[in-house]
Parts: C-alpha cells; structure tokens; sequence
C-alpha cells in the first residue's frame, strides 16, 4: 500500500516544528537570515531546507486572514525531476522520489524543472541537488517521517494513501460547510497523484500552489519537432533560394 | 538578480554550441547546394566548431564544482547511494557492469550525447581531410605522414560522415532550446518558439562565425562568395525578427514575457538582441557602409546572438 502524508492547512498553527524536526533528523545546518518583517523563515527552501512553512496574508470580506501552507518535495508520480535528470539520478523508489547523490552531477535540471520549486543546488557553486527524502530512512524501518513526529496540531498526518485521500475528503466537506466554500483536497491527481497531500481552506493558488501542475516534458516531442522544422524551413529558404538558385542562374548564364 | 541555477557557463555554451552547428549546417548546404565545391568553408566550419563545442563542454563542465561528475551522464558505474546516510535494505546497488546512461525523455541526456556524437564526427572529418590532402607524394614522410596513410583507406567514408554531421548539427542546434523549453520556468515553457527561435539564431551566428573565419584566414577565393554569404544573414536577420516577435507575442499572451522585456535585462533585451544584434545589422546590409565596414554586421550578430542567449536564460529564471 502506498504511503503518503496528509497536510491540514486548516490546523496548521505555524510553530515550525516540522522545519526543525527535518533539519534535526536529516542533519542539515541552520541558515544565516536576516529579520524582513515576517515570521517567516528562512526566506526561502534549499539544499538545507528541505521544509518550511510559508506565510501568507490575504483580504477576504474585509478581514484578514493568515494562510500557512508546509511546503517540501511532493513525490510525485509523474515527476519533473525524474524526466529531465540526465543521469537517472533522480529516480522513484517505491511511490517516493529520491535524488542519489552519487550519481547526480549537479546540473540543476530538476531545478529547473520541479513546478513546485522543491529541489534544490547545493551551495557553494555547486553541490548536488537535495530535497525532502520523505524520511525514507525512518519509513522502510516502520517509523513515521520526522516532520509529522512534531507537529502539535496533527496538522501532518503519515499514513495509507487511500485511507488519508478519505480523511482529507472528509475534512475538506467540514471545511466547507464551516466558511470555506473553496476548500478542496489538492494531491489526489495532480501528476498522477501526489504523496504529499492538502487540505486546503482556499484556492490552490492562494495557497502558493499551481492549479494545475504539469510535467516538464509533457511537450518535449513538439519542441524536437518545431526545432527541426525550424531547421527545414531555414535550408531552403536562405540557402536553397540564395546559394542554390543563384548557382543554377550563375551557371546557365555561363553555358550560354 | 540573486541566486541563479543556470548562469554564465550555460548561456556561454549554448551561445557556442549552437554556433558551431549552425556554421556546419550552413557550410553543408552551401557545399550540397554546389556552390563550395572544393568544401572549403565546409572544413573552416568543422574547424571552427570543434573548439566552439569543446569549450562550451568544458565551461558547464567546469561550474559542475566536480568535473569528473560529468561522466555520470554516460555510464552508471557507482553503488546506489542515498542522499540521508541509511543502514537500510531499500538501496539496490547496481556498481557492476556499468551501464550506458541513456535517458532520451531528458533534453539534457539527449543534448550530452548530441555533443559527443558531432564532436567525434568533426574530429574524425578533420582526421580524413587531412588523410586526404596529405597523399601527394612529394610531401615528406614522417610521423603525421605515417597517420596520412594509416587513416587514407578510410577516405570513402568521408561523405556518410559529413552527412552524420549535418544531422547531428541540426539535432545540436534544436537541442539549446529544447533543453529550456522542457522545464517548469513559466517564459521558457510557455511557448513552442525558444527551439525556433534558437534554432535560427545558431544558423544566423553560425553563418556570422563563417564570414569573420573567411575573412580572417583570407581564404576568400574558391567559397562562395562574401556577398552570398551576406544576403544569407540578411535572409535569417529577417527570419529571426519575425520569429522573435512571434515568440514576444507568444510569451506576452501567456503573461509570462515581463522579466524579458523590462527592467535591466528588457535594456540588455532591446538594446542588444533587437537593436545591436538585428536591426543594426541589417540596415547595414542596405546601407553604403557593406563595402568597407565588412566585419561589422556579423561582429554584431555573433554579439546578438550571446545578449538573447543570455536573457532568455536569466529571465526564465527570474
């Protein structure tokens, strides 16, 4: 049965105890930031942050209302990163996607690539690309991953994939009934399904998250093709028509 | 403009890469089309593009941090390893016999053999030319001469493989686009254009290379013209306005064109790419300055055609 977790953005209290509980069990180092007016932090994910609840402020019906969203790699089915990674470094283990390290070289493409900006470069210029493992390590051994250990709330909750799209259907319908007409379950399809799943009290993209995601190289036949075809118009309209016809004048001119 | 994942060495090499290709393909279909019949500019493009494709290789080899990494993109030699240190079952190891990495749905897997393949190709032409040119008797012996004649009953080959490189060239230029198209950057993958779009400026700076080497090796007489030449790049200056506006409208449309055309990069934008790299050149075409200014148009073409490799590179990811 594949596992996933359950993302409850509605109980969400921002204590950030999954951001040190990641960095506790995966041994990252804490980052130098600097105080911009909110309590957001650190500004950004990276090779370092593999979690980190994101602030949001927005104005519905005159109040104002403090979003939080949990934000990490969600282990995609049809993932970016695995299509575009070059050396098959980036690939699915089971329902998770997990980046080796000693076969990534560092190119950046998965970051390029991931719609939900969840992997990235190590630094200096420049390590491997690092993301979120889903704990894989504690998972295979029958452990909860580490971020869902801490969370006051139960706003994260580990579980049976199947069990948690119930719970989190169930949870979005008491969300609506409750003054959130827009709450919805997000991770149920999107690319396949995802194993990082949302209830959300609003609209996906107020939340930071794309509608509707799509792989990276859901176009990359037709993009080969309108180079290629590209490349046959160029052949024959400046160099067919300059050099070839001009030859052809240039020496019926000559056996004249 | 912060933290970018993909800066200088990549345009760089894209800039190269598809300069390189674009001189083959435009030096091939000269020499197809009868107009190079010694194949002249066909071995200054060859020439040319090596080094161009060689070190656009080495600046993103270099910026890896690893170098050696890079072999990673041709076989899978080393044990599986995760990125979190595991004393767990779950890591298959698969170190021996080592596989040929090969992943075709990645651009940039594609893009890594695409070079290979043209640069062994480029070489191998270079090796039978010279094979070829070094068999009259009077030259001296010695150790190249040696080499000359070890290669010669190769020399039939020397057509497939000039086909092997107008294919590959075309794959090459088509590559530097497809590999930012096939992303999540809302102006690389909202349009269709960035192949195209590339595509022609590799010919039009390919074609750009090919004037200056004319014109720097003196090996004027026996190509085809300069003139011919000229009206080519003036043919694609025109081709690569129009996709270029196509490509504007496209990515305007999708709402995603503003990094591109504003701000410090819209000056580098408009200044270099339109104005510097196209327009000018162009009018220069049609003005009396085409007789004494020669190196001008293609200087500011090749110039042109690094500024849009670079903001198109920046600003998808801004």
């Amino acid at each position: 049965m594949a596992k996933a977790m359950l993302i409850d953005v509605s109980k969400c209290m921002a204590c950030r105890s999954c951001q040190v509980a990641c960095k506790a069990w995966n041994d990252l180092p804490a980052e130098t930031t600097a105080n911009r007016g909110t309590y957001e932090n650190p500004p950004a994910l990276s090779e370092k942050t593999w979690t980190r609840v994101e602030f949001r402020e927005v104005e519905a019906g005159g109040k104002v209302a403090w979003l939080f969203r949990k934000h990490q790699c969600m282990h995609c089915t049809r993932a970016s990163c695995v299509s575009v990674c070059p050396t098959g470094a980036a690939a699915h283990h089971g329902e998770f996607v997990l980046i080796d390290q000693a076969q990534c070289i560092g190119c950046g493409y998965c970051v390029q690539a991931c719609p939900f900006d969840a992997v990235h470069l190590g630094e200096p210029k420049k390590g491997t690309a690092r993301k979120c493992t889903f704990c894989l390590d504690r998972v295979t051994n029958g452990y909860a991953p580490a971020c869902t250990k801490t969370c006051p709330p139960g706003a994260i909750q580990f579980g049976d994939r199947g069990e948690l799209i119930a719970t989190g259907k169930g949870r979005v319908g008491e969300l609506r009934a409750n003054g959130h007409p827009n709450a919805r379950l997000y991770g149920e399809a999107e690319l396949g399904g995802l194993h990082q799943l949302y209830v959300l009290t609003d609209k996906a993209a107020a939340l930071g998250l794309p509608e509707a995601p799509r792989v990276a190289t859901r176009n990359v036949l037709g993009q080969w093709l309108s180079g290629f075809v590209t490349a046959g118009i160029l052949a024959a309209l400046p160099f067919w028509l300059v050099i070839k016809r001009r030859q052809e004048m240039a020496s019926s001119r000559g056996g004249d | 403009m912060g933290e970018l994942t993909w800066g200088t060495p990549l345009f760089l090499d894209l800039w190269m890469a598809g300069m390189a290709g674009g001189a083959y393909f435009a030096a091939f279909l000269i020499y197809l089309f009868g107009a190079d019949k010694e194949k002249r500019l066909l071995k200054l493009a060859t020439y040319i593009g090596v080094p161009l494709v060689l070190l656009g290789v080495l600046a993103i080899i270099i910026d890896l941090g690893e170098p050696l990494r890079a072999f990673n993109m041709y076989v899978g030699l080393r044990p599986w390893s995760w990125q979190v240190v595991s004393g767990s079952g779950a890591a298959s190891l698969r170190a021996w016999p080592p596989s040929i990495a090969f992943h075709p749905i990645s651009p940039m897997s594609l893009g890594g053999w695409i070079l290979v393949v043209w640069s062994v190709t480029a070489v191998a032409l270079i090796a039978l030319w010279f094979a070829e040119t070094a068999e009259s008797p009077e030259q001296p012996g010695g150790f190249l001469r040696q080499v000359a004649d070890l290669l010669r009953p190769l020399v039939p080959a020397t057509k497939a493989l000039t086909w092997i490189g107008f294919v590959f060239a075309v794959l090459l230029m088509a590559y530097t686009g497809v590999v930012l198209s096939a992303s999540s950057q809302a102006l690389w993958q909202a349009t269709f254009l960035v192949p195209p779009l590339f595509v022609v400026s590799a010919i039009s700076t390919g074609v750009a290379a090919l004037m200056i080497a004319v014109q720097l090796t003196g090996a004027r007489e026996g190509v085809p013209t300069m003139a011919q030449l000229r009206k080519a790049l003036a043919v694609l200056i025109i081709i690569q306005l129009v996709v270029l506006a196509g490509f504007l409208l496209w990515t305007g449309a999708a709402g995603v064109v503003g990094p591109l055309i504003s701000g410090t990069l819209g000056l580098f934008f408009w200044v270099g790419v339109v104005l510097l790299g196209l327009l000018i050149p162009l009018g220069l075409e049609f003005s009396a300055l085409k007789g004494r200014a020669v190196l001008a148009s293609p200087a500011l073409v090749l110039l042109g055609g690094l500024v849009l490799r670079a903001v198109v590179v920046i600003g998808g990811q801004t």
